[in-house]
């Protein structure tokens, strides 16, 4: 049985996960909850019947792994904190808010022989899988371009607070894209151009941005990160890529499996997703990962080269010219 | 008026359709490669010309419609314009923006009108759209994408290009709706080893700050032309997509799919007959209606998409400073 420590339900995912790991209690249990917002993280550990804990060295000596869902600028003071004293980690994507932090994360779970997975639950969506098969079995051919969209509506919150966020659309949307094209690819991103700006809403932040990237072998690809869902789209956003190969176009759709639903009582459209849920196969593989000692699915490197290409994109729009991505 | 056609049946038959469904009279019509146009002349009922020099000699036309590859394009309109002759023309008029101005100042010099043929500004849909922006409840854009991928045309040859042939439909839509483009950021499978056809990525931004994303190809892949248009804006957002706006299909096996007749759209008046309409209105009332100048600018932006995909590298647009 592992013991699982919650670490801040500052992102909503973090109540998804945690709805996971109930349905898995012959594998896993909540050990507690962890927040600096006590009235947050009491509500939250009573909701999933735990235990809340004000002192986060509390939770950790009784954590054999901790899923991280704070802001992300946090993330690396929780990463060490946890790998210190010895607790694997799942932290919400991205990584960090800047490559110091991100490679701090890297080192100190290696270090401390702790695992460290970094959650992009969209790589677990059923047609994310599938096209993964494909594309391994060489259905399209050789692969010549990806269009890819991440949209969204806006978050709000500490979502459009720089400091906290480390970006906005941009950093929020990008990484989720770039993590499924290295993953269908097996290529890095080797350079980026980026149009990035505040258009829709009165933020201090972006909302807004349009991506062109290249990848090695020459392939490229394009990435829409916009917060541009209005309020009465009848669902949060998408992850969609077409792929186009010598042989044939893929095009996937991570969010498309769902009803559409017309209800006068709320007045308003909705999409009612009927797909399995991706957060708790990502859940089920990160415990999977620990049961096994098996390396992450989706490693720290991995986070750190999602984050990379859009902190890249930033950097582009900041100079309106192609930039290179370290890898 | 006395209209002759001149061009690639390819590129003309959509239009022949237009002049047979309103019933204007065209006097001559010639193949772009003066070859006599047997096949137009038996739908129009006209004359049937060698070449667009023996149509300009002998059927004192008021206005030659050419619709011919970018190049030839160039020499056939400079020929009619040179006679006195309106000239209507397919886009790109040229084969540069350069090109293109040149063709306007001939227009201007010898006092007639030379009117790029923007097809796409009177498909409904794009109209609608545009009717919807301007009416302003969906308050000021910000992000736009549009999507235009076609099976390969039969008479694709090895120097045509996606961007300058299908994308720049959807390039024009947007200078008519967002004015000029800023700059450009490109990249094409053109030169990269694919089977044929070919398949481009754009990034725009347009000097009033919108951002867009253009995608055209042309692929072995897929049976039939799709389009797409989505514009955000700070109160909502405008989407429309040709797979999922058809009002009939026909499915069966064994089914003549040519029951359905060829426009599932089931329009009393296709984009082409709306836009030879506008064409006849604007060259009767010789009226300011055409603004055939942003032509320039569209040229523009399609010359520095095209230079981005040799380089690499963002361009700015001729003429456009950066914010």
């Amino acid at each position: 049985m592992i013991r699982i420590g919650l670490i801040s339900m500052a992102h909503m995912h973090a109540y998804s996960y945690a709805r996971a790991l109930l349905t898995m209690d012959e594998r896993a249990r909540i050990a507690g909850v962890f927040d600096p917002d006590p009235e947050r993280g009491q509500k939250a550990a009573e909701q999933f019947g735990s235990q809340y804990f004000g002192d986060l060295q509390g939770l950790l000596s009784k954590a054999d792994a901790v899923i991280i869902c704070s802001e992300n600028s946090l993330h690396m003071e929780y990463t060490l904190a946890s790998a210190a004293a010895g607790c694997h980690v799942l932290c919400e994507k991205p990584i960090a808010t800047n490559e110091e932090d991100a490679l701090r994360m890297i080192a100190a779970c290696d270090q401390a022989g702790v695992k460290l997975q970094i959650a992009f639950p969209v790589r677990f969506a059923a047609p994310m899988q599938r096209a993964k098969e494909l594309l391994d079995a060489n259905a399209i051919g050789d692969i010549l371009c990806i269009k890819g969209t991440n949209h969204g509506q806006m978050p709000g919150g500490w979502f459009v607070d720089q400091e906290l966020s480390g970006g906005g659309a941009v950093m929020d949307h990008t990484v989720h894209v770039v993590d499924l094209i290295r993953w269908f690819l097996g290529k890095e991103v080797v350079s980026m151009y980026a149009e990035v700006d505040t258009m829709l809403y009165d933020v201090d932040i972006d909302d807004c941005g349009m991506l062109s990237m290249e990848l090695e072998g020459g392939i490229f690809a394009t990435q829409d990160p916009s917060w541009s869902r209005p309020r009465t789209f009848p669902t949060w956003g998408d992850v969609l890529l077409d792929i186009v190969g010598t042989e044939g176009i893929l095009r996937v759709d991570a969010f498309a499996q769902g009803l559409t639903v017309f209800d006068d009582q709320e007045r308003q459209v909705v999409q009612h997703s009927w797909a399995e849920d991706m957060d708790m196969l990502l859940i089920a593989d990160f415990l999977h990962s620990i049961e096994t000692d098996a390396p992450p699915s989706v490693s720290g490197y991995d986070g750190l080269q999602a984050m990379r290409a859009a902190l890249a994109a930033y950097e582009s729009a900041r100079q309106q010219k192609v930039v290179s991505v370290a890898k | 008026m006395k209209i002759g056609l001149v061009g690639s049946k390819a590129l003309l038959q959509p239009h022949v359709e237009a002049y047979k469904a309103l019933g204007v009279t065209v006097t001559a019509a010639a193949d772009w490669q003066n070859q006599p146009a047997a096949w137009m002349c038996e739908e129009l009922n006209c004359q049937p010309a060698a070449s667009l020099g023996d149509m300009l000699a002998e059927c004192a036309l008021d206005m030659v419609h050419i619709a011919a590859d970018p190049a030839s394009q160039m020499v056939l309109a400079a020929e009619a314009l040179t006679h006195g002759v309106h000239v209507v023309c397919e886009v790109p008029l040229a084969p540069s923006a350069s090109a293109a101005q040149q063709l306007l100042a001939m227009a201007a010099e010898h006092n007639v009108r030379l009117l790029p043929a923007r097809v796409n500004r009177f498909g409904p849909e794009y109209a609608a759209a545009k009717e919807r922006l301007d009416g302003g409840s969906l308050g000021t854009p910000a992000v736009v994408r549009t999507e235009r991928v076609l099976p390969i045309p039969d008479e694709l040859s090895g120097d045509r290009s996606i961007i300058r042939g299908e994308m720049i439909k959807d390039m024009d839509f947007l200078v008519w709706c967002f004015g000029p483009v800023q700059r450009v950021m490109a990249r094409s499978t053109q030169g990269r080893r694919h089977e044929a056809g070919e398949h481009a990525l754009l990034t725009m931004r347009m000097a009033n700050g919108v951002i867009v994303h253009l995608e055209a190809g042309w692929s072995s892949h897929v049976q039939e032309p799709r389009w797409a248009l989505e514009i955000s804006c700070r109160s909502g957002m405008i989407v429309h997509d040709s797979r999922a706006s058809q009002g009939l299909a026909l499915d069966g096996r064994a089914l003549d799919k040519s029951l359905a007749g060829p426009d599932s759209w089931l329009l009393m008046k296709n984009a082409y007959i709306r836009h030879l309409e506008a064409v006849l209105q604007c060259l009767n009332a010789l009226d300011n209606c055409w603004d055939e100048h942003s032509e320039i600018a569209l040229m523009a932006a399609v010359d520095a998409a095209l230079q981005s995909v040799t380089s690499s590298e963002m361009v700015l647009v001729q003429g456009e400073v950066q914010a």
